[in-house]
């Protein structure tokens, strides 16, 4: 039933046979298709939220409010998300020798709740576009109240609800995935590739992370529709709110980027032609900051007046998360330095991908050490900080695990050209728009507004050209991946071996 | 399975990445084209008048047909000059507000002048290239014969084809123009337009930047070589009086008289902008703003002058060449005033813009401009030739407009009326001095 290729079990997905599918691919593919689609929404927001910056009176200032704070928790929790399980799905149940899912019904139900969930966090949207007296949620993608108390709009309830969705789906996917590897692994732990330990440790965080928010959603539901003070009031507080909310929220941002990690060490390694340096370490590294990660939610509350102390033993264990962090970059650079380099898509966009993941990780440790964060807290910095994260690292990870899988998910080719077209696009107006957001956070401008001094035009200018190169590119992608899963030309059963790869005119470095 | 049956870049033809760069092209050329129109507008909400746009488009001009002067060998890669042109666009955008971010004394119009010298190489030389509309309708570039022009993307490379395509490429910026303008003023839509520009000039930059351009001689076949030198070609003044003395005195009346028509088209096209927006605004019970109304109106232009580069072929077959001339460039004469005398009227203005733009038509005709002017083979009858004026001519023409925007500018800041005037008075005069020597 499956078809595995010796040394490299991720490059080889158990292919249809007969014209059944396994449901693990099935799920992996929809959940994949699920998040494109999202993004695409995720990203328009994106685009209008920045046109409104140049040009305020095409789109009104409270329609910006909603814009970033759709924009945020559509790409953090119905793109990001559901693509590194969607990944997950169809890579992992092949790399660790297992025929099929442990608990598929659970990983069945977890792809059902994925729609109900963007209908709640949507639901402003949907409402408005409907012609319903409803407002997209305009709380920021943290809910902070009391803001979050205080608005009545009842899309802040859908968009609560439908996190309760998110955790549910995600908690039901780390399980399944967690009981399969544990259940119908038939290769040892050590021999476990890196994108499958990366999907572990992610899992395992997820499954003790998500809950916290579910509770805290349940809360401010309360709060809102049975006036209980959790986070407010006498007895409550709002930054109850804050420390459950980051209490999650920082184990999901590595949630999100642990898994590109093992994307990109896995082809980093493939086309350098060797294994990846300092494997064992690396595996290490991933498990350290799944523990870590759970330590340093307060670097995001260094403005709320917390202890001093409290403040420096947040900023260390914040440094301390940098140090395995920093420890994969050094694996990727030393496996390419004198690897034998096969200029394949996958591999150039993983390429740049660890490029951005270097001016993130730098711009994050300056954001971690208490005297700057507490400047550039509030900034444009922090959100080109975690945008180089989130859309340079863990963006481009996703289309390098995009293009890596295409072949063996549809048995086509992509089209090279376009995928190197794309790519560059892609990087180019990463790098445009949030070197110009990292600017204007230099600059002190505040994040969230949607007015500024006439003077910061130029670099929201320059912001919008970079969002809307990468949109561009992102059509071109989906353009590629449409037309190249219906003609294609076929992809053979190891498509990445040494002499594969769509070929392009330097695809060899000495 | 061999590797055989792998894509390779090999495939030759029209592949996807050619097709981003011809479209992402020929959206940047529209928009660039709709920047130029409007930016009189941009400076008139910034505070400054006529006089001001005036210097600006004439400094752009002026570098472009420096960049046009170059041989063909000389030019930069396509991806650069594309690059060059977004850059050029941002700087526009962001005019009014770098000097503050930066601490420069520029001020706005210094900024301005260093985005039109950045956008040069793509008037003189950018896909489309020169096709007779935005800046290059005010000045020199006006009306050549698109021999320039990076169009090599397979699709482009035939003048016409890059004409049509320039057309199609403004017609669609209008509509995003009009669109644009019907939401907000000149000072924040201007920038709109620039940033979209600067994203089509960066994708097409991406798009362009792995091929090579072609083989010269892959260009020989087309009408272009008929015209191979440089744009300006005035090195020497005492060449030139030479060469123009020893022409015979109806092609001398000729270029007198086509370049008095060009010197008219390059006076007042710029300022268009300005009179609509004056004009319309004063018109009771209109929801279209004027600055969209006149975006709608560069549309109908260009619609037009897709029409004239259609029609071509035909009129060239069938029309009497002299009679074609001096009457179109009459009608072409009377364009000017007839605009400020059309006041709010958005429907007469809607033709006037429509003839403006179909004067493409005459482009073969015209002895300063056309290449293919001479009578087909076979007909010998001489009434269906018009005479031509030899290259050095033409570049002193070319370099000689460069001033024609700030002239138009600063009568502009005089009076419109006298601007556009004075324009159709020294068209009429130029069609009689043709109809002179073709007569
Ligand atoms: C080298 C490792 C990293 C360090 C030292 C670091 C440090 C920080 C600090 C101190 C903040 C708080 C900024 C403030 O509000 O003042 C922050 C914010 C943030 N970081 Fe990081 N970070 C790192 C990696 C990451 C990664 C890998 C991601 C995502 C994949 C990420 C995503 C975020 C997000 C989303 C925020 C802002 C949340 C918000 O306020 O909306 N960071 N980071
Ligand atoms: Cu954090």
């Amino acid at each position: 039933m499956i078809e595995m290729e010796g040394t490299d079990p991720v490059g080889t997905i158990a292919r249809r046979e007969g014209g059944t599918e396994p449901d693990y691919r099935r799920i992996g593919r929809r959940h994949l298709q699920f998040a494109l689609a999202m993004g695409a929404w995720g990203g328009l927001d994106a685009l209008l939220l920045r046109t409104a910056l140049i040009a305020p009176e095409l789109l009104p200032a409270r329609t910006y409010d909603a814009l970033f704070t759709t924009h945020g928790v559509t790409m953090l929790f119905l793109f990001a998300l559901p693509a590194i399980w969607g990944f997950a799905y169809a890579v992992v149940p092949a790399a660790v020798g297992a025929d099929r899912l442990a608990f598929a019904r659970a990983g069945r139900l977890a792809l059902r709740l994925l729609p109900a969930a963007a209908l709640g966090i949507r639901a402003g949207a949907i409402g408005r576009l409907l012609g319903l007296e409803v407002a997209p949620v305009a709380t920021g993608w943290t809910f902070y109240p009391p803001l979050s108390t205080r608005m009545s709009n009842p899309a802040v309830d859908l968009a609560l609800v439908g996190l309760l969705a998110v955790v549910a789906s995600t908690v039901l996917t780390a399980g399944c995935l967690l009981a399969t590897v544990r259940r119908r692994r038939t290769v040892r732990w050590l021999d476990l590739d890196l994108f499958t330990w990366s999907v572990l440790t992610a899992a395992a965080m997820a499954v003790l992370s998500f809950p916290v928010l579910a509770a805290a959603a349940v809360f401010l539901l309360s709060d809102r529709l049975l006036a209980t003070g959790f986070f407010a009031g006498s007895t409550g507080s709002p930054l109850l709110w804050q420390h459950l909310f980051w209490f999650f929220a920082h184990p999901l941002v590595y949630v999100l980027v642990l898994p590109p990690m093992g994307i990109v060490s896995h082809v980093v390694a493939r086309f350098s032609g060797r294994q990846l340096v300092g494997r064992r370490t690396a595996i290490y590294a991933t498990l350290a900051i799944g523990v870590l990660s759970f330590t340093v939610w307060g670097h995001h509350m260094f403005a709320t007046g917390m202890d001093p102390r409290a403040r420096i033993a947040f900023m260390y264990v914040t440094l301390a998360v940098a140090l395995p962090s920093s420890i994969k970059a050094f694996g990727w650079l030393a496996t390419l330095w004198r690897g034998t380099v096969r200029l394949t898509a996958p591999m150039e966009t993983s390429i740049a991908a660890i490029g951005f993941f270097t001016v993130g990780g730098v711009t994050g440790v300056a954001l971690a050490a208490v005297p700057l964060g507490a400047i550039y807290n509030g900034t444009h910095y922090v959100v080109a900080h975690f945008h180089f994260m989130l859309a340079g690292f863990v963006g481009l990870a996703v289309l390098a695990g995009a293009y890596y899988w295409f072949p063996l998910l549809t048995g086509r080719w992509y089209d090279p050209r376009l995928a190197a077209l794309h790519l560059r696009l892609t990087a180019v107006g990463i790098a445009v728009a949030f070197a110009a957001l990292l600017a204007l956070g230099l600059a002190g401008l505040p994040r969230r507004a949607a007015t500024y001094p006439a003077a910061y035009a130029p670099l929201h200018q320059l912001a919008t050209v970079g969002a809307a190169l990468v949109a561009v590119g992102q059509l071109l992608f989906v353009w590629n991946l449409l037309r190249s899963a219906r003609s294609g030309p076929p992809a053979p059963v190891d498509p990445w071996a040494a002499d594969g790869g769509p070929r392009r005119t330097t695809t060899e470095s000495p | 399975m061999d590797t055989a049956t792998h894509p390779s870049p090999s495939d030759a033809g029209l592949g996807p990445t050619t097709l981003v760069f011809a479209v992402a092209s020929v959206a940047c050329h529209g928009l660039v084209r709709l920047a130029e129109r409007t930016l009189p507008a941009f400076l008139a909400a910034l505070g400054w008048g006529p006089i001001a746009a005036g210097v600006v488009a004439t400094v752009g001009l002026a570098v472009a047909v420096g960049i046009g002067g170059l041989g063909p060998g000389d030019s930069l890669p396509r991806a650069a000059v594309a690059a060059l042109a977004a850059l050029g666009l941002v700087v526009w955008a962001g005019a009014p507000a770098i000097d503050g971010l930066l601490g420069t004394p520029l001020s706005a119009l210094g900024w301005l002048l260093v985005g039109a010298t950045l956008l040069a190489a793509w008037n003189a030389d950018g896909v489309v290239g020169p096709d007779g509309s935005g800046f290059a309708a005010t000045g020199p570039l006006a009306d050549t014969d698109g021999s320039r022009g990076a169009g090599d993307a397979g699709l482009l490379r035939d003048p016409r084809t890059r004409h049509l395509a320039g057309a199609v490429g403004t017609a669609g910026a209008a509509g995003l123009a009009a669109a644009t303008f019907a939401g907000t003023g000149a000072d924040a839509g201007f920038p709109v337009l620039a940033v979209t520009g600067a994203v089509c000039g960066l994708t097409a930059a991406a798009g362009g930047a792995d091929r090579r351009r072609p083989d010269d001689p892959d260009r020989g076949d087309s009408p272009s070589r008929a015209d191979p030198t440089p744009v300006t070609g005035v090195s020497d003044v005492a060449e030139l009086r030479r060469e123009w003395e020893s022409l015979p005195a109806g092609v001398r009346t000729a270029a007198v008289g086509d370049g008095l028509v060009r010197a008219a088209t390059s006076l007042v096209a710029l300022s268009l902008v300005l009179v609509v927006d004056a004009g319309v605004s004063i018109a009771p019970g209109r929801s279209l703003p004027p600055l969209s109304a006149f975006a709608l109106l560069v549309g109908v232009e260009s619609l037009g002058a897709l029409a004239g580069v259609a029609a071509t072929p035909a009129i060239v077959e069938r029309a009497d060449p002299r009679r074609m001339l001096t009457g179109g460039l009459a009608v072409l004469a009377v364009v000017p005033l007839s605009v400020v005398a059309a006041g709010p009227d958005v429907a007469v203005l809607g033709v006037l813009f429509a003839l403006f733009g179909a004067r493409t038509a005459l482009r073969p005709f015209r002895p300063t401009l056309g290449g293919r002017a001479t009578a087909p083979p076979g007909a010998d009858d001489d009434r269906r030739t018009v005479p031509r004026t030899p290259p050095t001519v033409r570049g002193a023409i070319r370099a000689a407009l460069v001033l024609a925007p700030l002239a138009g500018g600063a009568l502009y800041a005089l009076s419109p009326v006298v601007a556009f005037g004075l324009a159709t008075s020294l068209g009429l005069l130029g069609v009689r001095e043709l109809s002179r020597s073709v007569g």
